[in-house]
């Protein structure tokens, strides 16, 4: 019989103990791994969201209002610009491609975002199924819209006025729109949205209003040429237009600022919970020392050395780990999925919480730490043992 | 003068190796204890003996002395031709893996593993254990966990793995301690062929008076 074998009839033997060490290190590896991967990702996120747009611009407000309403969806817009404007940076010399964008409606709680095609680069999207829109009241819809509507290509949808779900103010009845193309999954807010042409929303709201007026959307998004063209474009619009012109990173950082003292809350007591589940562990694997400590005098008594007895203890540390990583690797992706999909997700965050392999090393390995360190502690127990004084006190 | 000295060292030298047991003016204390003296005595391969004595004469001490696991503090005691004075970790290792097999008084197993597990443990096959298991009416018990047995069970399973060990030399604490004179009998039967082969010597520590009829060869009074 080998280690293993002896360290899995320890554990079988003693399901209780052994499932509770257990239970203490796969609640300290999803502790961990939770909160170390909601604070990254997060960052991550708003980043990676707000790549490939310079500048945001549009009605005068809160700039990161306008960040929010536009680049991550989660807020209102700061009002509505003319439409006219879109063509008026088009043609700046220090403008690269502009993309409008029109919002105001909604879907069952997902947005409705009126724009041009050139959406699939502003918003790290890409086709999955069906085509782009060509006409309007034709859409491309995210894949979560897709997933958790039920819907499919040459579906009708009929979207409300308003951007949440109970503020339906009126449906666009007369205006159904078809689906023509749904996008990829690509954990960013494209995948909670539908997408459609400007023309769109303009037809839909032209019924019954006033005709004459001139065209609106919601905002603009700008690359611009070069880093000179970022510094000094939102100025000039800032200084000499009724326009607002936001610079995305610098909102984003401060939205990090702002929201840095949670994260600090999050990581310390993520970290408390994992270090007492830790400590927790290490208890639990010390709670059977007087039996351990008989079984290593009769494995003595038969001529195993001290060493071949803590190989033993050793393996079945081990064994412990790696259950408990095997836990892990079960419990992470259902609780991730929760989270991202059940929690999230309501607050318009789309993140993706897989695990990355420096944070998967640095959970085992502080894990194995935890089962070398319980291991070296009954090391130096079972150094000061008397075999003799073991006998002596059994014989009672 | 001189070379009486040396014919009588190398008497010593030649009867402490090719005894299994010499004790010669040895002696042990415990700290803070009083000195335990032990009479001189030379047991050969296949002798056996028997040891009595009240409560703390130091008859379990000398069992943990010759198993190595309590350090003789003085020279004079040889267990198969080896001092246990100064003896190494992986000697002592060698010495209870190879040679000495120890049942205590109140015997213990590995509580995750059954009995017949146990036994594999100590390096005893299944094969040909089954006479000795029999006689000591434990072969049903084989397969079952030790918490699952009585005390009575547990000595005389303890006693057959013992036996089953084959070992020179069989160290029993007390050995019929738990057992009804119909269970002590089973053991007497079991041990009466071991203690008859020149192989093997039993040294037994008992308060049983009974055990004085089962012919030991030698008797150590404490």
């Amino acid at each position: 019989m080998n280690a293993l074998r002896f360290a899995l009839k320890q554990a079988v033997r003693n399901v209780w103990g052994f499932g509770l060490v257990v239970l203490f290190a796969t609640l300290a590896g999803l502790s961990f791994l939770l909160g170390e991967q909601l604070q990254t990702q997060t960052e991550k996120q708003l980043i990676k969201n707000i790549s490939g747009v310079d500048i945001v611009v549009g009605a005068k407000g809160s700039p990161l209002q306008l960040i929010l309403s536009t680049l991550f969806f989660m807020d209102n817009p700061t009002g509505n610009i003319p439409a006219g404007v879109a063509k008026q940076y088009a043609r700046n010399p220090m403008v690269e491609s502009v993309l409008p964008l029109a919002l105001g409606n909604s879907y069952q709680g997902h947005r409705l975002v009126g724009s041009d095609t050139a959406f699939l680069s502003f918003y790290h999207a890409e086709i999955a199924s069906g085509t782009v829109y060509q006409a309007p009241f034709e859409l491309v819809i995210g894949a979560q819209v897709a997933s958790q509507r039920g819907l499919n290509l040459g579906d009708e949808v009929v979207t409300q006025h308003g951007m949440s779900q109970a503020a339906a103010e009126h449906h666009h009845d007369a205006h159904p729109y078809l689906v023509k193309g749904i996008l990829e999954p690509c954990n960013c807010p494209a995948d909670n949205v539908l997408f459609t042409a400007v023309q769109s929303i303009t037809d839909a709201h032209s019924h019954g209003h006033n005709h004459d007026s001139e065209q609106e959307i919601t905002a603009l998004l700008l690359r611009c040429k070069n880093a000179l063209s970022k510094l000094q474009l939102p100025r000039t619009i800032n200084e000499n237009t009724t326009l607002q012109a936001a610079i995305p990173s610098i909102e984003v950082d401060r939205l990090l600022g702002l929201t840095s003292g949670a994260f600090q809350a999050l990581g310390f007591f993520s970290g408390l919970f994992y270090l007492v589940c830790v400590l927790a562990m290490v208890a639990a694997f010390m709670s059977r020392f007087k039996e351990r400590q008989r079984d290593a005098v009769l494995l003595r008594l038969e001529g195993y050395s001290s060493g071949q007895v803590q190989r033993l203890i050793l393996t079945e540390a081990l064994l412990m780990i790696a259950v408990a990583v095997l836990c892990i690797a079960v419990f992470y992706p259902c609780l991730s999925w929760i989270l991202e999909n059940g929690v999230l997700a309501g607050y318009g965050l789309q993140l993706a919480l897989w695990p990355e392999i420096l944070s998967l090393f640095a959970c085992v390995g502080g894990l194995l730490v935890a089962a070398l360190i319980s291991w070296f502690i009954l090391w130096l127990r079972f150094r000061k043992m008397s075999i003799q004084e073991v006998l002596a006190r059994e014989a009672y | 003068m001189e070379t009486s000295r040396a014919t009588t060292f190398e008497t010593q030298i030649f009867t402490a190796l090719t005894t299994t047991l010499l004790l010669q003016d040895f002696s042990h204390q415990y700290p803070g204890g009083g000195v335990l003296q032990y009479p001189n005595l030379s047991l050969l391969p296949g002798e056996n003996l028997l040891i009595q004595g009240s409560s703390g004469s130091g008859k379990s001490t000398l069992l943990h002395l010759i198993l190595g696991v309590l350090p003789a503090q003085k020279p004079g005691l040889w267990v198969l031709g080896e001092t246990m004075q100064g003896l190494k970790e992986s000697a002592g290792n060698a010495l209870r893996k190879n040679k000495v097999a120890f049942v205590p008084q109140r015997p213990f197993f590995i509580k995750s593993l059954t009995l017949q597990e146990n036994l594999a443990w100590a390096g005893i096959p299944l094969s040909g254990t089954q006479e000795t298991t029999d006689v000591l009416g434990v072969t049903e018990l084989l397969d079952k966990y030790p918490e699952a047995l009585s005390l009575g069970q547990l000595q005389r399973m303890a006693i057959a793995k013992g036996v089953l060990a084959k070992k020179p030399v069989l160290l029993l604490d007390e050995p019929t301690s738990s057992l009804d004179p119909e269970n002590a009998a089973r053991v007497k039967e079991v041990l009466l062929p071991l203690m008859a082969d020149s192989k093997t010597s039993v040294i037994a520590v008992s308060h049983d008076v009974g055990l004085e009829q089962w012919g030991f060869t030698k008797t150590m009074k404490l």
